[in-house]
C-alpha cells in the first residue's frame, strides 16, 4: 500500500507543505489508521512524503511514532517504509526517535526508500552491526540466519537473535523461513 | 502614582541590554503612569515584545493602560508598522501623521509583524499555520543573506516548536515577531517569541526533575528531552539542535534566570553556553533566536 501523505493532507484540508503540531498529527494518524484496516499481514506500507517540507516533533510523535508502534503491536503485523523525506523532516524524525529510544529504553527506527544523511536507508538509532546487516539485507533482498552468521562472523544463535530483533522493530520481514528487506 | 513619565533608557537595542528595563519594572508598576521613549534610538524584536509584555502586565495589574510619550518619529513609525499598538495595551496620546506611516508594500517583506499566539490549542494551531504560511512567503526577504530552502525549513521548525510551547506550557498567550536588520557591518536575523505565562520553573514544578538552580533547569530543558507534561519532550531540545546546525544563538529567559547558547563560538572551542541566575524576575518565558553574519 502506498499512502501519499500530501494528498491525504489535502483531503483532510490540512495546510501544506508543512505538517506541524500535535493536533495535525492526530488528525493524520486517525485518517491513516482507518486505511490500515485494508492492510494484509506482512504488507509493506509506503508513506510517501513527496511535497511535504517540514514535519515537526509533535506531528512525528502523534503520527509516525504511533503508526510504528501499531505496526509492531497489532494483530496483523505490517511494515512501514518512508519515501521522499525532506532533509529537515529527516533531522526531526531522527531527533524524536533518539529521544524516544533513550527515554523508553525501546528502539524506534524506520526504513526509508531514499538514502539518508547517515548514508543508510533508515532513520533512528541502530548499532553498527545492525546497520551492516540491514545494508546486507537491502542488497540481497532475502537472507537466512546462516547468511547473517557468515556475514558477521558471529555464532548462528547470536545472528538469529539480531534478526529477531530487527523483525521485532519491523525493519526486516520474516517470510517462509527467510528474512526479507522492507 | 506619579504623573511624570519614567524615562526609558536607550536599552532596547539588544536582548542582554533589555535587562536594564526589566530592572525598572518595580518603578514602572509601582508609581508610573507613563513611559517616556524619547531616548530610544532603536528597538530590536526581543525588546519590542518584552516592552509589550510589560505594557500588558501593567494593564493586568492596574487596570489602566500605560501611556507612551515622547516617541521619536522613526521609532513610532517602526512600532506602528510592527503592529505594536494593535494589542491595545498602551495609551499613545501623540498620533502619527498618516503621511508618515511606513508603507507595508515596501517594508513588509523583511518582517513578521507582532502576532499573538493564543493559549488554546485549536486557535493556536490555526495561528501557527498562518504564521508559517506568511513566513514562507517572505522568507527570501526576511532571511536575505541566509536564504535557502533548507534554512527556511529550519526556521519553520523553530517557529512551530516554540509557538506550541506557549499553549502547552505557559497557560497564557504570547507574541511572535521576526526581522532582519543591520547593526554596523553586521547583519542579524532575529526571531522572538515571548509570553508572560507561568514560566519554566513553575511548569516543571510537579515533574520530579532535579536541578540546582532555575538557570540549570532552563539549560536542561534546552539540552535534554525533558518535559513538564509528558514522560519526555522534544520542543526546546529540538530548537537547540536546529540552532546548533544553523550556528546561531539562543537567548532564553524565564522567571529570574536565563541561558544563552552561542553556537557560532562553539566551533572555535570557546565556551558557548552561559547560565544566569538571580536576575530580576520577569513573568513568563522569552526566547530570541538570532543568526549573525
Amino acid at each position: 500500500m502506498v499512502i501519499n501523505v500530501f494528498k491525504k493532507a489535502q483531503e483532510l484540508k490540512l495546510k501544506t507543505p508543512d505538517l506541524v503540531t500535535r493536533h495535525v498529527g492526530r488528525v493524520m494518524y486517525d485518517a491513516i489508521k482507518k486505511m490500515f484496516e485494508a492492510v494484509s499481514e506482512d504488507e509493506i506500507v509506503v508513506l510517501d512524503f513527496g511535497g511535504i517540507k517540514v514535519i515537526d516533533s509533535s506531528f512525528i510523535d502523534e503520527m509516525l511514532v504511533r503508526l510504528i508502534i501499531d505496526s509492531r503491536t497489532c494483530e496483523r503485523p505490517f511494515f512501514i517504509r518512508l519515501k521522499n523525506i525532506s532533509e529537515i523532516a529527516e533531522i526531526n524524525i531522527d531527533l524524536v526517535f533518539r529521544s524516544y529510544s533513550n527515554y523508553k529504553n525501546k528502539k524506534i527506527v524506520v526504513i526509508t526508500e531514499n538514502i539518508c544523511q547517515n548514508n543508510a536507508f533508515f532513520i533512528g538509532p541502530l548499532s553498527d552491526r545492525e546497520r551492516d546487516i540491514l545494508a546486507y539485507l537491502r542488497v540481497n533482498k532475502s537472507i537466512t540466519v546462516d547468511d547473517v552468521a557468515a556475514f558477521t562472523g558471529r555464532p548462528a544463535g547470536e545472528a538469529r537473535k539480531i534478526m529477531d530483533g530487527l523483525y521485532a522493530l519491523r525493519l526486516a520481514r520474516y517470510l517462509d523461513g527467510v528474512f526479507c528487506s522492507v | 502614582m506619579d504623573n511624570d513619565p519614567l524615562v526609558l533608557p536607550n536599552r532596547l537595542k539588544d536582548t542582554y541590554d533589555f535587562e536594564y528595563v526589566i530592572d525598572m519594572q518595580d518603578r514602572i508598576y509601582g508609581r508610573s503612569t507613563a513611559l517616556d521613549l524619547s531616548r530610544i534610538s532603536f528597538i530590536e524584536p526581543y525588546s519590542m515584545l518584552s516592552l509589550l509584555l510589560i505594557g500588558r502586565n501593567y494593564l493586568r495589574k492596574s487596570g489602566n493602560k500605560l501611556r507612551l510619550t515622547g516617541i521619536p518619529i522613526n521609532i513610532h513609525q517602526y512600532l506602528h508598522r510592527m503592529d505594536f499598538f494593535k494589542s491595545g495595551v498602551f495609551e499613545v496620546p501623540e498620533r502619527l501623521n498618516e503621511k508618515l506611516l511606513l508603507k507595508r508594500s515596501s517594508f513588509s517583506k523583511r518582517v513578521l509583524e507582532i502576532i499573538e499566539i493564543p493559549n488554546k490549542e485549536r486557535e493556536s494551531v490555526r495561528v501557527i499555520s498562518g504564521i508559517i504560511g506568511l513566513f514562507r512567503k517572505r522568507a527570501e526577504h526576511i532571511l536575505k543573506y541566509w536564504f535557502s530552502e533548507r534554512i527556511t525549513d529550519y526556521f519553520v521548525t523553530l517557529i512551530s516548536e516554540i509557538c506550541q510551547n506557549i499553549y502547552e506550557h505557559s497557560l497564557d498567550s504570547g507574541y511572535l515577531a521576526m526581522q532582519t536588520y543591520s547593526v554596523g557591518k553586521e547583519n542579524i536575523v532575529r526571531l522572538s517569541i515571548s509570553d508572560s505565562g507561568i514560566g519554566i520553573v513553575k511548569s516543571f514544578e510537579n515533574s520530579g526533575i532535579k536541578y540546582d538552580s532555575p538557570g540549570h533547569l532552563i539549560e536542561l530543558a534546552v539540552t535534554t528531552p525533558i518535559s513538564s507534561k509528558r514522560e519526555f519532550g522534544y520542543g526546546l531540545c529540538q530548537v537547540n539542535a536546529i540552532v546548533e546546525k544553523l550556528k546561531g544563538s539562543i537567548f532564553l529567559r524565564s522567571g529570574n534566570a536565563s541561558v544563552s547558547t552561542l553556537y557560532q563560538k562553539k566551533a572555535a572551542g570557546t565556551p558557548f553556553l552561559f547560565q544566569k541566575n538571580d536576575l530580576k524576575p520577569f513573568d513568563g518565558t522569552q526566547i530570541s533566536i538570532s543568526l549573525t553574519g
